[in-house]
C-alpha cells in the first residue's frame, strides 16, 4: 500500500479513531475529499475499529460465566426473569410488584454483580424477547447509570459503541423513588423502551421491552410494548411527569428524593 | 481487600472479559484468563494504588499472564490450524467479508498477529481505549503503539479479506473451542 505524500498511515489511523487535533482532523478530511488513494487507504482502519471491533460487542451483553463471578469472589450470579406474555396475568403481576414496595435494598456487592448482568436484559432486547423485567430491578450498567443520572429528557447518550439512550420521561413512582422511561437505540434502526428506577444511589432497570426496526420514521417502540410501558408509567407514578425546570435541579444536585 | 474493590472489579469484568477473548481468540480462553486475571489481582491488591485505573491495572496483569502463556507455548510448540482463516478468503471484496466475520473468524485472523499487535488490537479497536492509554497499559511509547496499531490493522484487514501473506499463525486457537 503506497502512501499519499504528507499523510502517514499512523495520521489517517489517527483521523479514524478521531485521535487528531481539530485543525488537522480537518485538513485530512479536506485531503480525503480529493483523494481517492487515500480514502481507501482509511478503509483498514474505519473496518477494524467498526466492522471488526462490533463483533466483540455480543460479550458485553452476555451473562458472565458463573465461574467468572465466583473468581472475582461472588457467589452467585442474579436470575432475572423473562416476562412470559402468553402467562395469563403476567401484566398484572409486573403492575402489582411495581406499586409494592421495592425489594429490601441489595448490598453493593450484589448489585454489582446485577451490573454484570444487565446485559442479560439488553441481550433480552437485542434477540427479540418479547418483554423482560425483574421487579426487584436490574441494576443498570455502569453506562446506563451514568446516563440516567445525567441525561435530560429528549438528549441521547451513548451507553455503548452502538448503543443509545434517550430518557424520555422523568417521574416519582409510589415508594417515592425517582424513575425514567428511556428509548434505547440498538444501531442506526433499531430501538427499544425501558423503565429504570432509582433506589438508594442506583438506577434499576424494572423493563426492557426487545428491540425492533424502526420502520416508520418517528415510531421509536412497537405499539404494543408502547402501550405496556405507558401502562406500567401510569400505574406506577404517583404525580405527574416532570417538565424540564424540574428535570433540572434534579440532575444538578443528583436526585436528591421526591418530597 | 475491600469491598469496593471487589465491586469496581465486577464491573470491569464484562470488558476484560471481551479484552481477553480479543487476545486468545476463544471464548473458554478467554473466560480462563479473565479467571486467573481474577484471582492474581486479588492475591496483589496491595500493589494496586487507590486513585488509579483499575480496568488499566487489571489489562496490565491480563496482558502479561496471556504474554506469558504464548511464550511457554511456542517454548512447547504448537499445532497449527489455519482452515478456518482461509475459509474467509473471499473474491468479492469487504461486504463479503462482512457479512463472514465472526467472533470466530476475527479470533483466528488475530492469531496471524504478533502478541503486541493483537494486544493493541484489544485495547485501541476493541475496547476503544486511547492512544495514550494503550501505551500506559503496554508501557510502550505512544510512536511506537500507533505504528504497531497501523501495522496491525492492515494486515488484520488484509487477512480477513483473504489477502494476508503466507505464512502460519503465531498462536492457534483450539479447533474444538466455543464460541470464538
Amino acid at each position: 500500500m503506497s502512501e499519499t505524500p504528507g499523510i502517514s498511515d499512523e495520521t489517517l489511523m489517527a483521523y479514524a479513531d478521531g485521535e487528531l487535533p481539530p485543525a488537522e482532523h480537518a485538513a485530512v478530511a479536506a485531503r480525503l475529499e480529493d483523494d481517492p488513494d487515500l480514502r481507501e487507504r482509511l478503509e483498514c482502519f474505519s473496518f477494524t475499529r467498526g466492522p471488526v471491533a462490533q463483533v466483540y460487542e455480543e460479550l458485553l451483553l452476555s451473562p458472565l460465566p458463573a465461574r467468572l463471578l465466583t473468581a472475582a469472589g461472588i457467589d452467585r450470579p442474579p436470575t432475572p426473569r423473562k416476562a412470559d406474555a402468553a402467562s395469563p396475568g403476567w401484566l398484572e403481576k409486573l403492575l402489582a410488584a411495581l406499586t409494592a414496595p421495592m425489594l429490601s435494598p441489595a448490598a453493593a456487592i450484589s448489585a454489582v454483580v446485577v451490573a454484570a448482568a444487565a446485559g442479560w436484559l439488553l441481550q433480552g432486547a437485542l434477540r427479540g424477547d418479547d418483554i423482560s423485567f425483574d421487579a426487584g430491578g436490574i441494576v443498570a450498567s455502569a453506562s446506563l447509570q451514568s446516563a440516567l443520572e445525567t441525561t435530560p429528557t429528549g438528549e441521547v447518550a451513548r451507553v455503548g459503541r452502538h448503543l443509545r439512550v434517550r430518557p424520555k420521561f422523568t417521574f416519582a413512582n409510589l415508594q417515592d423513588n425517582w424513575c425514567r422511561q428511556y428509548e434505547l437505540i440498538v444501531g442506526e434502526d433499531m430501538s427499544a423502551g425501558g423503565l429504570a428506577c432509582r433506589e438508594d444511589g442506583v438506577w434499576k432497570v424494572i423493563v426492557q421491552t426487545s428491540a425492533t426496526h424502526q420502520d416508520t420514521p418517528g415510531m421509536t417502540v412497537p405499539a404494543g410494548q408502547d402501550d405496556i410501558l405507558e401502562a406500567l408509567r401510569s400505574a406506577a407514578k404517583a404525580g405527574d411527569v416532570l417538565g424540564p425546570e424540574q428535570e433540572r435541579p434534579l440532575i444538578r444536585d443528583r436526585w436528591p428524593a421526591p418530597r | 481487600m475491600t469491598d469496593e474493590f471487589r465491586t469496581r472489579m465486577v464491573e470491569i469484568l464484562p470488558r476484560l472479559r471481551r479484552f481477553a477473548v480479543a487476545l486468545t481468540g476463544d471464548l473458554d480462553q478467554g473466560d480462563d484468563l479473565v479467571q486467573e486475571t481474577c484471582m492474581r489481582a486479588l492475591s496483589r491488591v496491595d500493589q494496586w494504588q487507590p486513585g488509579t485505573r483499575l480496568d488499566s491495572w487489571m489489562y496490565r496483569i491480563a496482558q502479561n499472564l496471556w504474554l506469558d502463556r504464548m511464550r511457554a507455548r511456542r517454548v512447547r510448540g504448537v499445532q497449527v490450524d489455519i482452515e478456518a482463516a482461509e475459509m474467509l478468503a473471499g473474491p468479492n471484496g469487504r461486504n463479503v467479508v462482512e457479512s463472514r466475520l465472526t467472533l470466530a473468524a476475527v479470533g483466528q485472523a488475530m492469531t496471524y498477529l504478533p502478541d503486541d499487535q493483537r494486544v493493541l488490537i484489544a485495547l485501541v479497536c476493541i475496547d476503544g481505549l486511547s492512544y495514550k492509554e494503550a501505551a500506559e497499559i503496554t508501557q510502550t511509547p505512544i510512536g511506537t503503539v500507533m505504528s504497531r496499531l497501523a501495522r496491525a490493522r492492515r494486515e488484520l484487514t488484509a487477512r480477513l479479506e483473504g489477502r494476508g501473506r503466507s505464512r502460519a499463525p503465531r498462536s492457534q486457537s483450539p479447533k474444538s473451542g466455543r464460541g470464538a
